[in-house]
């Protein structure tokens, strides 16, 4: 039933047809994530190459868009986990859960 | 989605694993080692380049881990059903740890594995793929950060110039035949292993 022979065919694309109701908020999220930290790196960069690398303004500016990036999977992860305690569905939010932890592990290996 | 939580599990694991005993392994054996994993697996892509993970039978169950979408090169409907799935946890994890020893992308090595060997079509794999590499990122990125490795204003242009990419790569990903897509993919491997064989930016 696999297809082996695409051969030929024109075009190309994709789209779900039976989506989870689940996607378009998380969606929503990496959009404005992105979004967030793409306008706050864009200022920082060029705040530092106005006033020059050393700029804390700059630094605090680079390092909150970075921050907003690094928090985007995180804050996916709890959503998904909210969804899935929402839904019952236990098994998945406990991977959801299991998938915070080692973020927070990270955070807590970075930082102690 | 079900499918990017799990793999988020097995890639975050692997991701906070790389992250702390990079320090232990020698740039030059990551650097090989993952050159020879990447060129294995640009051989695999290549070798399946007209094969494709779509099923047009619709009476097919896609499974808790696939699904359906609309596919206009099948010209309608098609399932995916994921196979192999201890496969795609393994290599999620190893993609996690080796990937951020040597500072690339695990999505170099999940979506060809996802694609050629645990039967997600060439965009699901990569859409999944996408999703799953923030949480290896994320995981690894405060450890180097707290080592002090981290250079913002660099990780600055480079995040900007992904976001920019990454509309551009969506938006012909739509218009391009699966069969383009592997081909591209199967070329980047093989850039990918060349620059790491040649120790690109040490």
């Amino acid at each position: 039933m696999t297809r082996d022979d695409d051969r030929g065919t024109t075009g190309g694309g994709a789209a779900l047809v039976d989506a989870d109701p689940l996607d378009d908020p998380l969606a929503w999220l990496r959009r404005s994530c992105a979004a967030a930290s793409a306008a706050l790196l864009a200022g920082g960069l060029t705040v530092h190459l106005l006033r020059g690398p050393d700029d804390a303004g700059a630094r605090r500016l680079l390092e909150a868009g970075i921050a907003t990036l690094l928090a985007t999977p995180a804050l996916s992860v709890a959503l998904s986990f909210i969804e899935h305690v929402r839904r019952k569905d236990v098994r998945f939010a406990a991977v959801a859960l299991a998938v915070l932890a080692i973020l927070g592990a990270s955070m807590f290996l970075a930082f102690r | 989605m079900r499918l990017a939580l799990l793999l988020q599990l097995a890639m975050g694991s692997g991701g906070l694993l790389g992250g702390l005993i990079s320090q232990f392994f020698s740039t030059a054996s990551l650097r090989a080692l993952f050159s020879a994993t990447t060129t294995l697996i640009a051989i695999v892509v290549l070798a399946r380049l007209d094969r494709r993970n779509v099923i047009r039978d619709l009476s097919v169950d896609p499974g808790g881990l696939g699904g359906r979408f609309f596919d206009d090169e099948s010209g309608g409907e098609v399932v995916y059903r994921i196979r192999r799935l201890p496969l795609a946890l393994g290599a999620s994890f190893i993609a996690g740890s080796v990937s951020n020893m040597v500072g690339i992308g695990g999505g170099v090595l999940l979506v060809p594995i996802l694609n050629s060997w645990c039967g997600a079509p060439i965009r699901a794999a990569a859409a999944t793929s996408a999703v799953v590499i923030g949480v290896s990122a994320a995981a690894a990125a405060p450890i180097y950060a707290g080592r002090g490795d981290l250079i913002p204003h660099a990780a600055a242009a480079a995040v900007l110039g992904v976001i920019a990419g990454a509309q551009a790569g969506f938006w012909a990903s739509r218009r391009s035949q699966a069969r383009s897509l592997k081909l591209l993919m199967a070329a980047v491997l093989f850039m990918v292993s060349a620059s790491m064989m040649l120790g690109g930016g040490e």
